[in-house]
């Protein structure tokens, strides 16, 4: 993945991965939502992605992913 | 004693008059639903309003009492939940049409426990669609307007639970809090917001947002009222712990004189960045407070906050889509545009950025165990801003713009993903008139010393209001 790259998503991206992998039936819309955010309630896709790039270059050595808090003694 | 007097009260009041048979639950039930029938077309804070059966359970409850069946604080007191919260026989819609005539045949875990306690269930609350977003926006049901100025949010997921707690239709309420719907519409409707530490309450019967995340919340008026529905709550994820054995939680309401040999700690990085000037500077009075009540206060260092709303994402929007995967094939129309957004965005995240949010979740919790060596407790804003004003999408910080939702819970987020028990307690009056309320995060499972650390905070700061959407006055002073 390279460092710092931020690439816009286009919606033509959206609508090959759509056409070729199991997934459900977006509208053109709901993709083009994902394109050009509308809706304020959270962060746009193309943030997403652009920090996912930045996460996902992050050593994280050995650790597990999260699972349950351990608990106290009688619960 | 007048019907708003009794609206307005908090709950150990409540149950006071009610152990001394000052007042029936059959009359403080009738007091609540005429208020909602009053009010609730233009708050829009209940979905459903469940008046045989809260006017049959406040009937039993009333004669319980009067036969010397006390059974506790809850006994007779009228609260409502969230509609994410299953229901027996009592619509739940989780505020969207896709459940529109859903009637669930079994209570959520919580819900079954309220009524043991013999709390009276009037309804069900409006919300965020399946608590998606934290504006509390919902095109199928009526957005909740601010019981402070209805031009403005309530905030969300857990709108109509705010609201009703502020505005007298509750006497308290469940919410849920994944990412702060629980604390932030608190903070923004001037109530106390609680979410205990992840798996203390049983979330089961509770529609899922997001597994990994997901809390059961609490608003009350007052601290105390948390720590009495919490008593009834806690320990709900083990019900078939073995009768004999003690109840998890017991309220320790021996009150503390002062924060003495309490260490708080202050996140001054991230969490007072972006903020309302009055925001900070009435949570910078608060802490001053905390000082001057002989609590030590330390700067601590917490992990890069940035991204972490990011990391939340990347959980949520994956588990959300999994969980509404059995409905999208023939309902996907039927629910409203942004969730619909949501759940495609969740779809094109890949599984390896799932996993590695999760293990970035794993290693924010090691890092917060070592800031929570130094200090007992961290104090953070609630919310960056007042209350929004309904229809606007984003917050404008100079030159950059926030989706609101994100400005809403940026400060609560990240205590979903460590677990950490926390509460937001109202900290002052904005100019503009609305609430502003501050956060206490605790260790995990220490909810007895949180609690009582909140009330001595809350008395100090002396803000507990008793809003009532009709004349916006403001009443009543912290428990002394």
């Amino acid at each position: 993945m390279p460092k710092n790259s931020k690439n816009v998503l286009s919606q033509k991206t959206l609508q090959l991965i759509k056409a070729e992998f199991p997934i459900h039936d977006w509208s053109e819309e709901e993709l083009n939502e994902l394109v050009s955010q509308k809706y304020g309630v959270i962060t746009g896709f193309n943030e997403i992605l652009n920090d996912i790039r930045e996460l996902a270059q992050q050593d994280l050595d050995d650790i597990e992913p999260a699972g349950n808090i351990e608990t106290v003694e009688g619960l | 004693m007048t019907a708003d007097e009794l609206t307005s009260k908090p709950l150990y009041n409540l149950a006071d008059l009610l152990q001394k048979g000052a007042v029936s639950p059959v009359e403080l039930t009738d007091v609540f639903l005429n208020r909602i029938e009053k009010e609730n077309d233009t708050l829009h804070a209940y979905i459903t309003v469940a008046r045989k059966t809260a006017r049959q359970s406040a009937k039993e409850a009333t004669i319980q009492i009067q036969n010397g069946n006390y059974q506790g604080r809850l006994h007779g007191i009228p609260y409502a939940c969230k509609d994410l919260f299953a229901t027996k026989n009592i619509r739940t819609t989780c505020g969207s049409r896709v459940l529109a005539d859903w009637i669930p045949k079994m209570n959520a875990t919580a819900v079954s426990c309220l009524s043991e306690a013999g709390g009276i269930l009037l309804g069900k609350l409006n919300q965020h669609e399946f608590a998606y977003g934290a504006t509390g926006k919902n095109e199928h049901f009526g957005t909740v307007p601010n019981p402070w100025d209805s031009s403005r949010l309530a905030g969300g997921s857990s709108s109509g639970s705010a609201a009703a707690v502020a505005a007298g239709l509750a006497s308290y309420a469940l919410g849920t809090d994944t990412g702060g719907s629980t604390r932030a519409p608190a903070a923004l409707c001037g109530v106390v917001g609680y979410k205990p530490t992840y798996g203390l309450i049983s979330t089961k019967g509770v529609i899922p947002y997001c597994w990994s995340l997901d809390h059961v919340g609490i608003f009350s008026k007052t601290v105390k009222d948390a720590a009495i529905v919490f008593e009834s709550l806690a320990g709900s994820v083990k019900l078939d712990r073995p009768p004999s054995q003690e109840p998890y939680f017991k309220l320790n309401e021996t009150p503390l004189d002062d924060l003495r040999k309490v260490r708080i700690g202050v996140p001054r990085a991230f969490f007072f960045d972006r903020i309302d000037e009055e925001v900070h500077e009435a949570v910078n009075k608060a802490i001053m407070m905390c000082g001057q009540y002989k609590a030590d206060l330390v700067d601590i260092k917490m992990p890069p906050m940035e991204k972490t709303r990011t990391v939340s994402l990347v959980i949520q929007l994956p588990e959300m889509l999994s969980y509404h995967s059995r409905y999208l094939p023939k309902k996907k129309n039927l629910y409203g545009k942004d969730l619909r957004a949501g759940m495609a965005l969740g779809q094109f995240i890949l599984a390896e950025h799932y996993i590695q949010a999760k293990r970035m979740v794993q290693w924010y919790r090691m890092k917060m165990e070592e800031s929570f060596k130094r200090v007992d407790f961290i104090i953070t804003p609630s919310c960056p801003i007042i209350a929004p004003k309904i229809g606007l999408d984003f917050i404008k910080w100079g030159d950059k713009k926030e989706p609101v939702g994100n400005a809403i819970t940026r400060y609560t987020s990240f205590f979903n993903m460590t677990g950490h028990p926390a509460i937001s307690i109202p900290c002052g009056i904005h100019s503009s008139g609305l609430p502003m309320g501050v956060q206490l995060v605790g260790h995990h499972f220490d909810e007895n010393t949180l609690l009582k650390v909140a009330h001595v905070l809350e008395n100090c700061l002396k803000v507990v209001f008793s809003v009532k959407p009709s004349s916006m006055d403001i009443g009543g002073e912290a428990d002394k």
